[in-house]
């Protein structure tokens, strides 16, 4: 509850913009911005790319059959990333860890072997894998 | 040449940097992004409409296989050394020289795009040292996000940046960047360039300078006034201008002219084919206006509009615009472009009272601009300037079907061999790249 001094001049702030008759709406203040998908998976467009796997060398992983990576050209590799690699001509997906200087590709499925990445291999990154889309 | 200004650079503090940058073997370097298996083999690409090759991977190029060669006479060649044929994709190579293009400008704000792989940059206020240090980080994001081998080339003046840079691609020495301004005498350089090979000169004027004793890029830029006068219009003198560090740069590469061709209908029209066949017409007669005055565009805007007097009249206006490749002027192409529109914003049901297009993107139909690849494929370019020529005349008496007609012929049928076209690995859900784990 206001105050005010008897005799005390009080200055009043003029309106710059009219006042609609009727109950003001709680939310008309905020930003109005709807959720964007493309906001929150991609951060690098012009360095992202979108890859459908099948099989189950990564389930351990959750990447199953139909899924839909979301891959990252611009960052570097780090240990432990999921990535897409080129290995003698071929992709494929794998985790990427790095002990000492060896690189090794690893499934996530204990049926699988991992691969040691050797002087004979030739061997790039595609991109890292940021996001799993998994469609129920 | 209107809007021209020359600078002169002897102020050394006002120096203009010009930077080219150019993806090398562009349609074949986009395939091998997501065919890495055919990196280091020979690999071709060829042109939908009559299987001449566009685009070459290196080791195409060691077979000499040359640029703008027709397919069915190199089969044997291909077969032999098992060269790998792609059927060119667009949509693939459209969308990959976005993220370039993109690239680029996110990081150089006076960045014009020339081409679909090429793009220049205005590196004025750059130090000597700056420029060629960007450029170098420039060219390691766009091959780290895209994986589209580039290269570069700086210099004063942007014809000098056009030598830079087929140096740069012939020699890896200079691991893909070549910059004249951090070097005092470029005169080596000029040397090693064939005269032919230099931007702005064409075909014809090649052998004519040969005969003339000029070989090089360096003869051309010592050439006697008078012999410039001689040989050249103001497009070639603008070339020696620029060999010779004096910037030619003119401000409306991009003009802001835009042709318009519209007409209200006597009788509403309310069928697609008769707005198809009234679009048609008015692009055939903007394109004229086109041709004559030696202009190409790149944009083309379609509207359809109702009556707006009969207001008990169900009402509806719509436009789009439809951007090419690449500028043209040649009418099929641009009708394609303007139907295309026309079946995007048309509505049945409704009384159609005017329809109109509009050509944008317009600029000076310049030989010293075609790009790389539309310099090789200048040959069929200037067949089709004759037939557009004839098509002119036919055009005012029987309309623009005719000219699809002809259009067709010129085509050459060729049954290819492994005739393969990717997939829209970056443009279609159903076509993104597969891969088993």
């Amino acid at each position: 509850m206001l105050q005010t001094k008897k005799n005390k001049k009080i200055k009043i702030p003029l309106f710059t913009s009219t006042i609609k008759a009727g109950f003001p709406s709680p939310a008309s203040d905020l930003v109005e911005q709807e959720l964007d998908l493309n906001e929150l998976l991609i951060r690098h467009p012009e360095a992202t790319f979108f890859v459908k796997v099948s099989g189950d060398s990564m389930k351990d992983a959750n990447i199953f059959t139909g899924d839909i990576l979301v891959v990252d050209r611009s960052k570097e590799v780090q240990n432990n990333n999921i990535v897409v690699a080129i290995i003698d001509g071929e992709f494929t997906v794998k985790r990427y860890r790095k002990i000492g200087s060896n690189i090794f590709l690893i499934p996530e499925n204990k049926k699988y072997n991992s691969v040691k990445i050797t002087n004979n291999n030739d061997f790039q990154i595609w991109g890292i894998v940021t996001s799993i889309i998994h469609q129920t | 040449m209107g809007n021209s200004y020359i600078n002169n650079t002897s102020n050394i503090t006002n120096k203009k940097i010009h930077a080219v940058v150019d993806c090398n073997n562009f349609f074949v370097s986009c395939e091998l992004l997501f065919a890495p298996h055919y990196q280091g083999k020979p690999v071709v690409v060829l042109s939908n409409n009559d299987g001449c090759v566009v685009s070459r991977s290196n080791e195409a190029k060691s077979l000499g296989i040359p640029m703008g060669a027709p397919a069915f006479k190199y089969e044997s060649v291909f077969q032999r050394s098992n060269t790998k044929i792609f059927s060119a994709n667009f949509r693939l190579y459209g969308d990959i020289s976005n993220r370039v293009m993109k690239i680029i400008k996110d990081h150089f704000s006076e960045t014009h795009i020339y081409s679909i792989d090429e793009a220049f940059i205005d590196l004025s206020g750059f130090s000597p040292q700056k420029a060629l240090k960007s450029c170098r980080a420039l060219k390691r994001k766009i091959e780290k996000w895209t994986g589209i081998p580039i290269s570069i080339g700086i210099a004063s003046t942007k014809t000098l940046a056009k030598v830079a840079i087929e140096i740069a691609k012939k020699n890896p020495k200079h691991n893909g960047v070549l910059s004249f301004v951090n070097i005092e005498d470029i005169s080596l350089y000029l040397k090693r360039l064939d005269v032919k090979d230099v931007w702005g000169i064409g075909r014809a004027l090649g052998p004519k300078l040969k005969n003339f004793g000029i070989t090089n890029a360096y003869q051309l830029r010592d050439l006697d006034d008078k012999l410039i006068n001689r040989f050249f219009n103001v497009n070639g003198r603008k070339t020696v201008l620029e060999l010779n560090e004096i910037d030619c740069t003119t401000h409306s590469v991009e003009s802001h002219k835009s042709i318009i061709s519209s007409r209200s209908f006597g009788k509403p029209v309310s069928k697609i084919n008769e707005l198809k066949e009234a679009v048609s017409q008015y692009v055939s007669k903007a394109s004229r206006k086109l041709r004559k005055n030696k202009l190409i565009a790149r944009t083309v805007g379609v509207y359809i509009v109702t009556n707006y007097h009969k207001k008990n009249q169900p009402q509806y206006r719509n436009s789009t615009k439809i951007k090419l490749l690449t500028s043209t002027d040649y009418t099929p192409t641009l009708i394609k472009a303007a139907i295309k529109g026309l079946e995007e914003i048309y509505k049945p049901g409704y009384l159609y009272k005017k329809a109109g297009i509009v050509l944008l993107d317009i600029r000076k139909n310049d030989d010293a601009q075609y790009s790389y690849l539309e310099n090789k494929q200048k040959k069929r370019e200037d067949k089709k300037q004759n037939y557009m020529k004839i098509i002119d005349k036919i055009n005012n008496k029987w309309g623009s079907y005719t000219m699809k007609t002809l259009s067709e012929g010129i085509k050459k049928s060729w049954k290819m061999r492994s005739q393969q076209k990717s997939k829209a690995y970056t443009t279609s859900w159903d076509e993104i790249l597969k891969i088993k784990i």
